[in-house]
């Protein structure tokens, strides 16, 4: 009997009291639990965990293009529409990885500037000014591309303008660059706004409440009376070369030409976008620099932002490197199963994909390893199939000895004048990831590993560090129909001529320069060098030397050369924090990053994970007697709000322009204090909203979980006899 | 012998088998009534097409069924998602079960006004969850006649503090239903509200 007759009894009365309770429950609104997808503006509600999304006015977006690097300077305005003093938080998206080093709260004609504190700091400080009346705004990273704002003690129908500057540096490729520009602040948000009906009552005429409204008004037809939340946007343009093209594949856009190379755009119109601004300019043929350099000198220290292309004739001359692929494949027990029938999948994936010229080897590894041939073979329809054949036989047990496999594949793949590359395929399923580490350090040389994660928990950890470690790439393949499109990538990359073995040199007397990324990674066709470094004094020249299928190519930039740029420093320091912020880290190296991290983005005002911007009024606005909207609410910010559900994703179509305004149509009902005022004007009338859900779902979980228990007593019953 | 003599009172086990059995009975019941539900949406809808396509211009459209007291009053469809619904008068639960409900009170659908429409969020308006902004809702009108309305808006709302408040003076159409989409609990406080207004073509 492996079952207690009470336990029996007691499934029965769970089984009743789950049953009809439920058919009454009325559960407490649960929002969706999600991450913070973009942005929109919500007022904390009155009770814990609700949120009320309040007006955003309008977005004003200048940006500064000078040669790869880009200042922005964005501007959110909103008005507090209630009758009491309230707090607001905002999140809203920008570039991944921009550096934010500016906050300026403008309140009337106050104007209050934001510094840099460590998080917990700020945010105390953010506190106590909140509750003392202070007018305070404290800007937080979310994620390295979403931020929250938060304000405090904002006036009844009191206008309010926060600024936060950043910058982010362009890539070019094939002499083209690309800025994109998130623009959720469209109106999915404003929609998503149930006070927004008073838009149209509060707003009607945007002049009179917002300083420069000609540039949200502009004198197209129609456009004025468009609804919601608008956005201007405007970019100055130096490019540094002569341009052959600039245009804006997401909008219609406004360019006025300064002079060769120099133009100022603007968004023709100011309809609220939906999706992320683009903007694309190419390079007249030819003109296209192959080197860039930016200098910044902040506090007696030199920062530089290079920018190299590699010479594409040689990589074209070079074709597909001559090269040997080392699969390594994890067939320990772990692996067993729907993971091993994965790897199986992506191993005959990459054999087909190999090219006449290719040697290749596969190892499998469990507690045992063992080759399919001694030593690298050509690519030849007789070895291919063979190949397969020996997948097909791979089978999955016994334990997982990766450090003896790899240093194996390692040792074994030097071939003169090829490139080895080894793609390891494994669930990660070990503990001895330093020794692995270490081994790959010692034995990968030339070798580049790409590591390949299998399965639905494979270790992260170990193989990001280890993809590192290895100057290669981490590719995860999650379920079976991600093998395909995951190993493609994968693949069609490692068959590109990559510049290796990228290596800086300083000239003059310079010691400890820190340059990021490092070391700098391999590049594949396309790509140029692109690194922030600081320079240490006396450096005179950067040699840069890398290898394309072989060759060695070099090139020396003097540093006097450098352009002298703003924001390069704060780059540089972002980059830095990036190369810190590993994903994967463990418990004793993430506090060391951690002070590492704070050290530098305090030194150079940066948000991060660690660190925020705040401004506090020293001035009290809001009197004693007055109270604030969220005062016995925790600041929550909306992390329960989906907008990808909710909203839709960011490729939809924008909306057409209507002839009329729209006029909002949500509202809260007057029971609503903050929103009373406000609705006292609208005079609109109220839709009773009937219940819109059947029990079908809950009867049919109630039902099988009946039919089962009903099952399972019986057979008890049975087996009992 | 115990106090109540000879009865013959069944066994534990014979007890157990019997609550199995009732459990299994409940079960089945509770399942039907699951797919009866959706299966008596999609049939209603049958139904109510032949009504609507024996709608005059001039005439309502006649009911559906004999003993309905309901009848269509337009058809809303999303060629983009391969949807077509006949509306019913009122948004109650004698017409819910069979079809979108139009709102007491509110504009027809297709005639001027704010009209607000709402369905169940596991049977007939479930396409509501993919529905983006941009894509165009045909609304017909008995007898023809036809407006295309362009959904602008798509929120949430908490029924507890929040409603429609009815545009007078635009030709707006609200679809209204339960949130979140995959809730168990049929009587949630939560509303999924897409909000189209008239396409002037």
């Amino acid at each position: 009997m492996f079952c207690h007759p009470r336990a029996v009894r007691i499934f029965h009365v769970v089984a009743v009291c789950l049953l009809f309770p439920v058919m009454s429950a009325h559960a407490a609104p649960n929002l969706p639990p999600s991450v913070i997808d973009e942005g929109g503006l919500f007022f904390p509600g009155e009770q814990p965990g609700t949120v009320t999304p309040a007006p955003l006015v309008k977005t004003e977006i200048d940006a500064a293009v000078s040669g790869p690097v880009v200042r922005y300077m964005l501007r959110h305005t909103f008005v507090n529409m209630g009758d009491e003093w309230s707090e607001a938080i905002y999140t809203y998206p920008l570039p991944t990885d921009s550096a934010v080093d500016h906050l300026r709260m403008t309140v009337g004609d106050r104007t209050i500037t934001g510094r840099i504190e460590e998080k917990a700091e700020a945010r105390r400080q953010y506190k106590a000014a909140k509750s003392s009346g202070q007018r305070a705004s404290l800007v937080e990273q979310q994620r390295p591309n979403i931020f929250t704002t938060s304000l405090a003690n904002i006036a009844p129908g009191e206008n309010i303008t926060v600024e936060i500057g950043f910058q982010e540096t362009l890539t070019m490729r094939d002499g083209r660059f690309r800025l994109r520009m998130p623009l959720v602040v469209g109106p999915r948000y404003i929609p998503g706004a149930p006070v927004e009906g008073f838009h149209s009552t509060g707003w009607s005429k945007p002049t009179t409440a917002v300083a420069d409204a000609h540039r949200i008004t502009p004198p197209v037809r129609g456009e004025a009376e468009v609804p919601g939340n608008p956005v201007t946007l405007t970019i100055d343009l130096e490019a540094g070369f002569p341009l052959a093209a600039l245009e804006s594949p997401s909008h219609d856009i406004v360019i006025n030409k300064e002079a060769d190379g120099h133009a100022r755009i603007s968004l023709k119109n100011s309809v609220p976008a939906d999706r992320d601004f683009t903007l694309v300019w190419q390079a007249r043929a030819g003109t296209a620099p192959a080197a860039g350099l930016f200098t910044e000198t902040v506090n007696g220290a030199r920062y530089a932002l290079l920018m190299l292309n590699p010479p594409a004739d040689t990589a074209t001359a070079a074709g597909t490197p001559p090269r040997d692929v080392v699969f390594v494949v994890d067939t320990s027990g772990s692996m067993h199963g729907a993971s091993m029938d994965q790897a199986k999948a992506a191993l005959r994936l990459a054999l087909d994909r190999l090219q006449p010229d290719d040697g290749f080897r596969i190892v499998r590894f469990s507690d045992t390893l063992s080759d399919f041939r001694p030593s690298a073979v050509r690519v030849s329809a007789e070895n291919i199939g063979a190949a397969k054949s020996f997948v097909s036989g791979l089978e999955a047990e016994g334990g997982t000895e990766i450090v003896a496999a790899l240093g194996h594949a390692l040792r074994r793949s030097r071939t003169k004048g090829r490139l080895t590359q080894v793609v390891l395929l494994t669930d990660g399923a070990v503990g001895n990831e330093k020794a692995l580490f270490e081994t790959i350090g010692r034995y990968l040389g030339g070798a580049r590993l790409f590591t390949v994660g299998i399965g639905s928990a494979p270790n992260g950890y170990l193989m990001t560090r280890a993809a590192r470690a290895g100057r290669g790439t981490f590719t995860y393949i999650e379920t079976p129909d991600e093998v395909a499109g995951q190993m493609s990538e994968l693949l069609v990359m490692l068959e590109r001529p990559a510049l290796t073995d990228v290596s800086l040199n300083w000239q003059g007397d310079a010691i400890g320069n820190e340059v990021w990324p490092n070391p700098v990674p391999d590049l594949y066709m396309g790509e140029p060098v692109q690194v922030l470094a600081k320079l240490a004094p006396g450096t005179s020249a950067i040699d840069i030397a890398g290898r394309i299928a072989g060759t060695v190519w070099q090139t020396r930039v003097p540093i006097q050369q450098g352009q002298n740029r703003p924001g390069i420093a704060a780059l540089w320091a972002r980059q830095k924090i990036k190369g810190l912020e590993a994903p994967y880290l463990n418990a004793e190296e993430r506090d060391t990053v951690r002070s590492e991290i704070v050290k530098t983005a305090l030194a150079f005002g940066l948000v991060s994970r660690h660190t925020s911007l705040v401004a506090i009024d020293t001035e009290k606005a809001r009197p004693e007697a007055a109270t604030l909207a969220s005062a016995e609410v925790p600041t929550n910010m909306p992390d329960g709000w989906s907008h990808a559900h909710v909203f839709g994703g960011a490729e939809t179509r924008p909306p057409r322009a209507p002839d009329r305004a729209l006029q909002k149509t949500r509202t809260f009902d007057a029971t609503d204090p903050m929103l009373r005022h406000a609705l006292a004007g609208s005079g609109g009338k109220l839709a009773n909203l009937p219940q819109t859900a059947t029990p079908a779902p809950l009867a049919l979980l109630i039902g099988l979980i009946l039919a089962v228990i009903g099952w399972w007593s019986r057979r008890w019953a049975r087996m009992a006899t | 012998m115990g106090p109540y003599g000879d009865m013959n009172w069944p066994t534990r086990q014979r007890r157990r088998e019997i609550a199995g059995i009732v459990l299994i009975a409940a079960g089945i019941v509770f399942t039907g009534y699951g797919f009866y539900i959706p299966a008596k949406a999609a049939l209603a809808q049958v139904l109510l097409e032949r009504a609507w396509s024996a709608a005059t211009p001039t005439g309502p459209a006649p009911r559906p069924w004999p003993w309905a007291d309901t009848r269509p009053v337009a058809r809303i469809s999303v060629p983009d998602h391969e949807v077509s619904l006949i509306v019913l008068a009122g948004a109650h639960g004698r017409a819910l079960p069979f079809g979108p409900g139009h709102v007491d009170g509110t504009a027809e659908p297709g005639r001027p006004g704010h009209s607000v429409v709402a369905a169940h969020r596991d049977t007939h308006f479930a396409f509501l969850r993919y529905l983006r902004i941009g894509e165009t809702i045909e609304v017909e009108r008995p007898g023809g006649g036809r407006i295309r309305y362009v959904v602008v808006e798509k929120d949430v709302l908490d029924v507890r503090k929040q409603t429609i408040r009815l545009d007078p003076s635009g030709d707006v159409l609200s679809l209204v239903t339960c949130y979140p989409f995959t809730d168990w609990d049929p009587g949630g406080p939560l509303r999924y509200v897409v909000t189209a207004i008239a396409d002037p073509v």
